[in-house]
């Protein structure tokens, strides 16, 4: 547990308390669109990753800020990501950073073949989750955007039960105090005609974070920043 | 260690500013290079071994009150007519408090699910989803089979179980790593149907698969 101390007023300040085992989440989803495409792209930029030093480095703790292009089935439980996340050196003294992919059927995940990466932050890469038929999915990374993308998976792709279609998503996480200014750019997810086409909105899905919230850029652009007034209905960079 | 783009040289078209004897050099040089600069992208990529840092994600975080963030419709016939395989109303958990289908507009009938939310005072809190089958049986049956088979294994959180449900029904049951949250679900004719619940644990999930 970790603590932040907020100043709202020059005479007070609130302590808000960071838990280093609960996720804190910012989920983006293609605007109006139905869960029934074949996969999502994303252009991402972390733009800073401060770990929160009270948060153990692993395996007694967990990656403390991760960012993903993510599919989620129709059925709200099932899902499918892959991305990069960092987390603290076993001696706490440098940020680790991996790439990753990951899927959840129900309760259970699955994950494996990280890659390890280098300190990409302020670096624009690319990340594609894709269904390759039936409910295999597969998952790219391309850390320099020369157009070779890595495929980070074993060779039969990932199976995610019944999952063969969802919903276009991105996503920012962090846990405890850690600091995640994020930057998405060029949404796009591959229609049930395998065709490939820009979000035509960034929509607010899901924002579990007391701090973090998503700002609009423009239809297929989103930051992940602290709060002002810009993130709110009424406002041009409302997500929604 | 940060990739060095080899293909640079390439894009500053060194074919346009060589001269005749540099440019004979650069055509057997060129595919070199990007062969070269292939293998070098990859060897950047280690593998980072066991996965002991998942992120743990729960994907969205469930709503409860609407599981699909679906359109809500009034009566199950009404839920029934918008989706395109077999539905059957639950049973055993009374009437719904709420149901929804995947919202209509953009989406395909084939490809919508209907949900319905229960509050019950056995089990608190229960969610019912119906959605077609998009694979086969046995491909379904597969599946389940090489999950429950991955317990335990690296890269893995939580676990997967294969129960038997009504007397012959193979069904799958998740559950947390933390064996603090379970759903289960199993397949009826052209159907999968899911039950989850923000308080439900395995044994309560396979009372509620023997009878929904």
């Amino acid at each position: 547990m970790s603590l932040l101390f907020v100043t709202l007023a020059p005479d007070k300040a609130v302590a808000v308390e960071y838990d280093c085992t609960t996720e804190e989440q910012v989920f983006a989803q293609a605007l109006n669109q139905q869960p029934q495409d074949q996969g999502v792209f994303v252009q991402n930029m972390v733009r800073d990753t401060a770990l929160d030093s009270n948060c153990l480095p692993p395996p007694t703790g967990h990656s403390l800020r991760w960012s993903t292009a993510h599919m989620r089935a129709p059925n709200s439980a099932d899902w499918a990501e892959v991305g990069w996340k960092s987390y603290w050196s076993p001696q706490q003294t440098s940020h680790v950073f991996d790439f990753f992919w990951e899927t959840g059927e129900g309760y259970l995940q699955t994950g494996g073949a990280e890659l390890a990466a280098d300190n990409y932050v302020n670096t624009w890469m690319y990340f594609k989750v894709l269904n390759v038929g039936s409910d295999v999915w597969k998952f790219y990374i391309d850390y320099n955007r020369d157009g070779q993308y890595e495929y980070i998976q074993p060779p039969n792709g990932a199976r995610v039960t019944n999952m063969t279609l969802g919903w276009p998503q991105s996503e920012t996480g962090r846990r405890g105090a850690t600091v995640y200014y994020d930057h998405f750019s060029q949404l796009k997810y591959k229609s049930p005609a395998g065709v490939w086409y820009y979000w035509s909105g960034v929509f607010d899905r899901a924002d579990t974070d007391y701090d973090y919230h998503c700002h609009k850029d423009a239809s297929t652009e989103y930051e992940v920043h602290t709060p002002n007034t810009d993130h709110l209905p009424g406002s041009p960079n409302y997500c929604g | 260690m940060r990739y060095t783009p080899l293909t640079q040289t390439i894009f500053l078209d060194p074919l346009t500013i060589a001269g005749d004897g540099m440019r004979m050099r650069l055509v057997w040089v060129l595919p070199l290079v990007l062969l070269f600069a292939c293998a070098s992208k990859t060897s950047q990529l280690r593998d980072a071994g066991p996965d002991q840092t998942s992120s743990g994600s729960q994907s969205v975080p469930a709503n409860w009150d609407n599981p699909i963030d679906g359109d809500p419709v009034n009566s199950f016939d009404d839920g029934r007519s918008d989706v395109g395989f077999s539905a059957r109303q639950p049973q055993n958990l009374g009437d719904p408090k709420s149901i929804f289908v995947t919202r209509l507009s953009g989406s395909q009938r084939q490809d919508r699910v209907l949900a319905f939310v229960f509050d019950t005072a056995s089990y608190g809190r229960v969610v019912v989803i119906e959605e077609p089958l998009r694979i086969t049986a046995a491909e379904w049956l597969k599946s389940i089979q090489a999950n429950a088979a991955s317990n335990g294994s690296s890269g893995t959180s939580g676990r997967a179980d294969v129960v038997t449900i009504k007397g012959g029904v193979q069904a799958e049951i998740t559950t947390s790593g933390d064996l603090a949250h379970s759903d289960i679900r199993w397949i009826e004719g052209t159907m999968q149907i899911l039950v989850r619940g923000p308080t439900l644990n395995h044994d309560e999930c396979l009372e509620l698969g023997n009878k929904v």
